[in-house]
């Protein structure tokens, strides 16, 4: 499973980095915010050539990041579900975020180590894609991501020859 | 979100906005600001968190203010033709309109076209941009009097016309963090009259419509005449009638009647506007101001203004959903810590929005 972001459904509420940083401390509720709350970064809102775009880690099948890491804490998941980050063993070295193509690496401001989106495996559907208000962000199956957006493209063509 | 309509994905509510930190007030906007992003951080106009909370807070009472207030002055007009004609539409009932005119100091000899038209007069007054600051109306000092009521008259909270204050409220201009707390005091003032306009309407609505709505305060009313001689906590469970089905009501006033049993007593209201009339009750079984006893009201209401009416009229206050202030500190400090020494009343914040363990904690209860 993946997160997939459709930038042109994306309405800036940026409700998505706030539930992002809310589960990062543990707090479900907005009214249970701690005051001096330091989230860790795993997501972003970033506008790329004016296009909207959710800075996150794009959990690449070949990742730069798995091969820079000097103690084996970034590795693929099983059954090729993203790159799993372990926290526990990260000594915070930053060869991984001088690899990333994404920059989609953080250090953690609040201990030497880094930081990245794991697709919080503990939820059923991460917080950030339940969070979005229009759909924006979606968590897939890349293949089934992919049979739909075949699937589209083929309806908006017969759209567009029908229109024609 | 057309699309998203059509594929029927229910919209989560937004963390910003319930936090009072989503502010649309510029066609720049809307600005967000993090709740992790700290206090330096401001919105495209220059205002800090605090200002930007304190204003999301001022428009949604005012708005809500305002569309009570048009409701009002049709019922003064409807009011004025029916006093033209000399009689009321329906013969209203006597044991309610007893009830009404002692309320605004009448006897019952009093004839329904004389206090009629003392209520049309009156009224035409208090909605008049104009009204002077000379006194409290008689109708306020009716409606809040001085025994129930005493922390309105001692911070001059009683507002001298009911449209004016909303004017001003729309016209505000300031942007300095001073200004925070002269702006919750607006916020109070204007949901106080939202609380006054309703309360009007309804006795003006019975006189010429025979509105059930008095009927049911009524009813309210003989629960406050049947409590015990000494004063003992109560909470007031109100659900406003649109925001929430009729059975949740009934579940929840079940629940909590049980879980209070032994701790304090239930007073269940369909009906914000009959809130004051039990402070009133309060204080004719009791002699005790509201905001003087352990008196909390459980608010179930979208609307803001009726959760800071309810702290007007001297009850403490836990609502779901709870007050888009947590955004800031500065307004939660006030609307939690500040009042309760000012009106001896509070707002209780229910943490991660479970009211129950919220009034058992006023109360003094384990959750």
């Amino acid at each position: 499973m993946r997160i997939f972001f459709h930038a042109e459904r994306c309405m800036l509420c940026q409700s998505c980095v706030l539930a992002c940083q809310m589960n990062s401390i543990g707090v479900s509720e907005v009214t249970e915010i701690p005051r001096d709350g330091r989230p860790l970064q795993r997501m972003a809102f970033i506008f790329s050539h004016g296009t909207p775009w959710v800075w996150r880690c794009q959990q690449c099948l070949s990742a730069p990041c798995v091969e820079a890491c000097v103690t084996g804490s970034l590795r693929h998941g099983e059954e090729g579900n993203g790159v799993v980050h372990d926290r526990e063993t990260c000594v915070g070295c930053g060869s991984c975020v001088l690899a990333c193509p994404f920059d989609a690496l953080t250090p953690d401001e609040n201990d030497d180590r880094v930081t990245k989106c794991n697709l919080c495996p503990e939820e059923e559907i991460p917080p950030c894609v339940k969070a979005c208000q229009s759909g924006a962000l979606a968590y897939q199956d890349p293949r089934l991501f992919a049979q739909d957006k075949r699937k589209k493209f083929v309806r908006d063509q017969k759209v567009h020859r029908e229109t024609d | 979100m057309k699309q998203t309509e059509e594929e029927g994905i229910k919209s989560p509510a937004c963390g910003y906005g319930l936090m009072g930190l989503c502010c649309s007030s510029c066609l720049l906007g809307p600005c967000r600001i993090s709740p992790f992003e700290g206090k330096s951080a401001k919105g495209l106009c220059g205002d800090n968190v605090d200002l930007m909370v304190a204003k999301n807070l001022l428009r949604l009472v005012a708005g809500e203010t305002a569309g009570g207030l048009k409701d009002l002055s049709e019922a003064v007009q409807n009011l004025g033709a029916l006093a033209v004609k000399q009689g009321a539409r329906k013969r209203p009932g006597k044991a309610v309109l007893k009830g009404i005119l002692e309320k605004y100091g009448f006897t019952s000899r009093v004839s329904v076209n004389r206090f009629a038209h003392y209520l049309l007069r009156e009224s035409q007054k208090l909605l008049s941009p104009f009204s002077g600051p000379e006194s409290p109306s008689p109708l306020l000092s009716s409606l809040y009097p001085e025994g129930a009521f005493p922390h309105v008259y001692r911070d001059s909270l009683l507002p001298d016309s009911l449209t004016s204050l909303i004017f001003d409220a729309l016209g505000q201009e300031q942007n300095e963090s001073s200004a925070v707390e002269a702006i919750l005091r607006k916020c109070l003032k204007i949901s106080m009259v939202k609380f006054i306009s309703e309360e009007l309407r309804r006795d003006i609505d019975y006189l010429t419509d025979g509105d059930q709505s008095s009927e049911m305060e009524k009813e309210a009313l003989d629960v406050v005449q049947d409590l015990p001689p000494e004063p003992l906590p109560v909470v007031v469970f109100l659900v406003r009638d649109d925001d929430l089905p009729e059975e949740f009501m009934s579940r929840a006033t079940k629940e909590l009647r049980q879980r209070l049993k032994g701790i304090a007593r239930l007073i269940p209201l369909n009906n914000m506007r009959g809130l004051p009339s039990i402070g009133r009750g309060f204080f004719r079984k009791w002699s005790l101001p509201v905001n003087g006893m352990s008196a909390l009201a459980a608010v179930f209401s979208q609307s803001p203004a009726s959760v800071l009416g309810a702290l007007m009229c001297g009850f403490s206050v836990v609502s779901f959903p709870a007050l888009p202030i947590h955004g800031s500190e500065v307004v939660e400090r006030f609307f939690c810590k500040d009042l309760k020494e000012k009106l001896g009343s509070a707002y209780v914040h229910p943490r991660g929005g479970e009211v129950l363990p919220a009034i058992l904690e006023f109360l003094g209860e384990k959750a």
